[in-house]
């Protein structure tokens, strides 16, 4: 039997509705004080700075993907669907997320740096191990503390212990309940900052030069259509 | 009033300007340099596109708009980047699970914008090129790509005009679309009526010999088609690279595409005779062939110093956090160049 076209229309604009409804009227997940956990974060970046990240979670286990998005520092990321997310960029540091969906950010160049993924051997904070399978498959527990390094090889992550890293981070204490995180900078390295957004005067000029593009290529098509006529 | 009848511009100049209009649409997403372009070449498809060869290639403007909305939504719905969230959708749902940014529905515009543009760029080639006279430009020795390349592009104008004649038809017997459901009477005899030019289009190229063995004096060498088809893949690959930005490695393989394909088209083969080809009417290249290609030369040269002075200025991200793209005034007033096709007449 085939529906009539109506009776389909006002379906889909039904389900729809449904949706958008439950988009908006979703709750947002809160984070239960009691049953918190915490991992901790250590981001190196090209020229030395170290980002330290204290996060709490309520679940049981989350994914290092969840724990770089909810230290709060800032991440791009792109999905790969079942393979999971590529890091393109932390706290600035990185490439755009054209490049990124190509490479990953890595250079052609055997020594060409990108985002590295380490776990923190819980015996020993100086040894840093390189996770190949990247964030989105390791698995974040209570106490864990993961690292991100700009780097082609070394990790140049520092050997401190979980509450050390809670301290660089600006938590109070490890049982902390929002996210914190703090930036070292080395001797002589400034914090990053983008490129200024251009001036009233450049942006007024380009929007000049936009029009008379405009204008020249409406008044030329007029031009030109009428003589077609003629 | 001048009663001289228009004649096309040389294929060259318009290549030429279609390598020129291409470039800030491949390298970038900066809105700036992306809106300079588009208006340009909206002009010159608006001055050039009048008679049957613009209104052949129109629908493909509006497959390019369709083409847009999808690349905006299919950016908004999969990149769950962005300072700016604008709605969630549940984190369970694959794929599209996550929340909802204007930074994603701002970049998926800007792609929008330079998938748009690029293809008015080829309608325009479309509607404008003198498709034979562009075809005798190629060397001897691509005549048989040069052919299929023009069966290839003369497929969507010659099935868009398939597709009038039949609705048409359908019509006049009583035919009234009103959905997609009613699609089968237009599509069916589409496909039958393609498959039967497909035919005469073969039998054509049959009747003149297209894909006959050629005589062992004037066959290619191994060394000479191993040259060719390296020449081509060196300047696909170079053109890719040019895309991404690695400048000095697209240099390199340009350079080397074009060594080759010298190499490869042009060598004799030890003084034996070749295939002559016969002109009835030689190419004309005057003054607004001289204005176009000018003009388009003095856009890529700006765009190439561009590139490596200020890359920024055809880069743009808005992620994670949207701001204000850069701008560089003299490359915008450059971009106005690609104006001067619309302004000649030969």
């Amino acid at each position: 039997m085939i529906l009539p076209w109506h009776i389909i229309r006002l379906w889909v604009l039904i389900s729809l509705a449904a949706l958008l409804a439950g988009v908006l009227l979703a709750p947002r997940p809160t984070l239960a004080e009691e049953a918190l956990h915490h991992a901790g974060l250590v981001v190196r970046d090209a020229e030395g700075r170290m980002t330290y990240a204290w996060v709490p979670f309520a679940e049981e286990k989350i994914d290092g993907i969840d724990l770089l998005r909810r230290s709060g520092i800032p991440v791009v990321t792109v999905g790969f669907g079942a393979l999971g997310e590529g890091v393109c960029s932390i706290a600035g540091q990185g490439c755009g997320v054209a490049e990124c969906r190509r490479t990953v950010c890595q250079g052609s160049a055997a020594d060409a740096p990108y985002w590295q993924y380490f776990a923190q051997d819980p015996g020993d904070p100086a040894v840093w191990t390189w996770q190949p399978l990247g964030a989105s498959s390791s698995t974040v527990e209570d106490g864990d503390v993961f690292g991100w390094s700009w780097t082609a090889g070394d990790p140049g992550l520092p050997a401190l212990s979980p509450a050390e890293i809670a301290s660089r981070a600006g938590a109070v204490d490890r049982a902390a309940t929002e996210s914190v995180f703090r930036t070292d900078l080395p001797d002589g390295v400034t914090i990053m900052v983008n490129a200024p957004p251009p001036d009233g005067p450049t942006t007024a000029v380009a929007v000049a030069i936009l029009v008379v593009i405009a204008g020249a290529a409406f008044a030329l098509a007029v031009w030109r259509r009428s003589e077609a006529v003629a | 009033m001048s009663t001289r009848r228009a004649r096309p511009l040389d294929p060259r100049a318009w290549i030429i300007w279609a390598v020129a209009a291409n470039l800030p649409l491949l390298v970038g997403r900066n809105p700036w340099p992306l809106a300079a372009t588009l208006l340009a070449v909206l002009g010159v498809w608006a001055a050039w596109s009048t008679g049957a060869a613009g209104a052949r290639w129109r629908p493909l403007l509006g497959l390019a708009l369709v083409l847009g909305v999808v690349s905006v939504l299919f950016n908004l719905l999969t990149a769950h980047i962005g300072d700016r969230v604008i709605g969630v959708l549940p984190e369970s749902w694959p794929l599209i699970g996550g929340v909802l940014t204007l930074n994603a529905l701002i970049y998926g515009l800007l792609s929008a914008m330079a998938i748009f543009s690029l293809v008015a760029v080829s309608a325009t080639l479309g509607a404008t090129l003198d498709w034979s006279a562009t075809m005798r430009l190629l060397p001897e020795r691509m005549a048989a790509l040069a052919v299929a390349g023009s069966v290839a592009w003369s497929y969507l104008p010659r099935t868009t005009a398939a597709l009038m004649e039949i609705r048409e038809a359908q019509m006049a017997r009583g035919y009234r679309p009103r959905g997609i459901r009613d699609a089968a009477p237009l599509a069916i005899p589409l496909l039958a009526g393609g498959l039967e030019r497909a035919m005469i289009t073969a039998e054509a190229l049959e009747a003149r010999a297209f894909g006959a063995p050629l005589a062992p004096e004037l066959t290619p060498r191994p060394w000479q088609v191993a040259l060719l088809l390296g020449g081509l893949v060196a300047a696909l690959t170079g053109a890719f690279c040019l895309a991404l930005g690695q400048l000095t490695v697209a240099g390199a393989l340009l350079a080397m595409a074009v060594v080759s394909l010298v190499a490869g088209l042009f060598t004799g083969s030890r003084g034996e005779p070749r295939l002559r080809r016969t002109r009835y009417r030689d190419p004309v290249w005057e003054r607004p062939e001289w204005i176009v290609s000018g003009a388009a030369i003095a856009v890529l040269a700006v765009q190439i110093a561009t590139l490596f002075l200020d890359p920024a200025a055809f880069r743009y991200e808005p992620y994670p956090a949207l701001t204000a793209p850069a701008i560089n005034l003299p490359l915008l007033a450059a971009l106005g160049l690609l104006l001067v096709p619309a302004a000649v007449r030969p």
